[in-house]
């Protein structure tokens, strides 16, 4: 079983209960050695890559060094397209308080973002999308191409993401708990927001 | 033992590089742990391979099978007495060491079994061949 805790700035959810860096051992005590950390309201940096050697993860160090020279303050994760041989390397500020992940047994790091894109993945049969989200006040929009997060957005208010709807030509996704947006597009009614609210806002 | 890949899945560095330690250590206790037990078990591996060796072969005579009809078998029960040295039979045919001719001429006359073959060994018993 899964201590699953969400982390914004410097606040931890975790069982319906909100824990500040100060409270971090009252947190510590009530969670198991595996431990899943999603990271709400940080943007993701994508990079792309044309790759046509043989030793990726060595490429991907690489471009790491070579192009990110704060990268101790970084998390990162790298999906490779086949087709046209990209690789998207994605980067996120790495806002986890290190005492949290120090001799655990196993550990899973989803930004918001991602597990969204792995929820829907799981739910649906579609691969190329949009789906735009609501959690702790913040709307996402990701846009996804063959299962991969080619683009990634956070928006404060609604109104800019009205600007965006409008030029998206994909299916759309849209969340139960986005209930404040009126599109005139059809669109997919999603779930994952209820599933997340259950699985970290509740006691 | 969860498997973890460098700059992949948001795992950050310093998690990363502590379980690839504790997972090398312990991977390097499990060869540990792999070359003792090898160390006694080579020993008697190589006695058991000398004495594979050294046995004798075995010589196979004849191989018995059970006849697949109950009837066959049932006849050829039937005819054993104190004539009948030794029977074998594999599927419905085979050969019966047989003390007294007398007995050859009555498993003749009541004509279940065909005698196909008959000889004599140098014990001066018979060897039939038969056959349902």
């Amino acid at each position: 079983m899964q201590s699953i805790l969400g982390v914004i700035k410097d606040k931890y959810y975790f069982k319906g209960k909100e824990y500040s860096i100060y409270k971090l051992r009252d947190l510590q005590d009530k969670l198991n050695n595996n431990r899943k950390i999603i990271i709400f309201d940080e943007n993701i940096f994508i990079k792309k890559y044309k790759f046509e050697g043989k030793y990726l993860e060595k490429f991907v160090e690489e471009k790491i060094i070579d192009e990110f020279s704060n990268r101790e303050e970084l998390l990162f994760h790298y999906e490779y397209r086949k087709k046209d041989k990209i690789i998207f390397l994605y980067s996120i500020r790495n806002i986890i308080y290190n005492e949290l992940y120090k001799n655990i047994k196993s550990l899973e790091i989803n930004p918001i973002q991602f597990w969204l894109k792995s929820y829907i993945s799981k739910n649906n049969k579609i691969k190329n999308y949009v789906a735009i989200f609501k959690f702790f006040d913040k709307y996402y929009l990701i846009d996804v191409e063959d299962n991969i997060i080619i683009n990634s957005y956070i928006y404060r208010n609604l109104d800019e993401l009205k600007k965006i709807i409008s030029e998206i030509n994909k299916q759309i996704i849209i969340d139960t708990l986005v209930s404040d947006l009126k599109v005139d597009k059809a669109f997919i009614e999603g779930k994952a927001g209820e599933k997340l609210y259950e699985k970290l806002c509740k006691k | 033992m969860k498997n973890y890949v460098k700059n992949k899945n948001f795992i950050p560095i310093d998690y990363f590089e502590k379980i690839n330690e504790k997972n090398n250590i312990v991977r390097k206790r499990l060869l540990d742990i792999l070359i003792l037990i090898n160390i006694f078990i080579f020993p008697i591996t190589i006695s058991n391979l000398k004495n594979y060796k050294s046995e004798s072969a075995v010589e196979v005579i004849s191989i018995v099978e059970e006849p697949k009809n109950k009837e066959n078998i049932l006849t050829f029960i039937e005819e054993i007495d104190k004539d009948i040295i030794k029977l074998e039979i594999i599927n419905g045919a085979g050969t019966m060491k047989i003390r007294n001719i007398d007995k050859i001429y009555n498993i003749e006359e009541a004509n279940k079994i065909k005698i196909m073959s008959i000889s004599k060994d140098k014990d001066k018993k018979y060897i039939v061949g038969v056959e349902i």
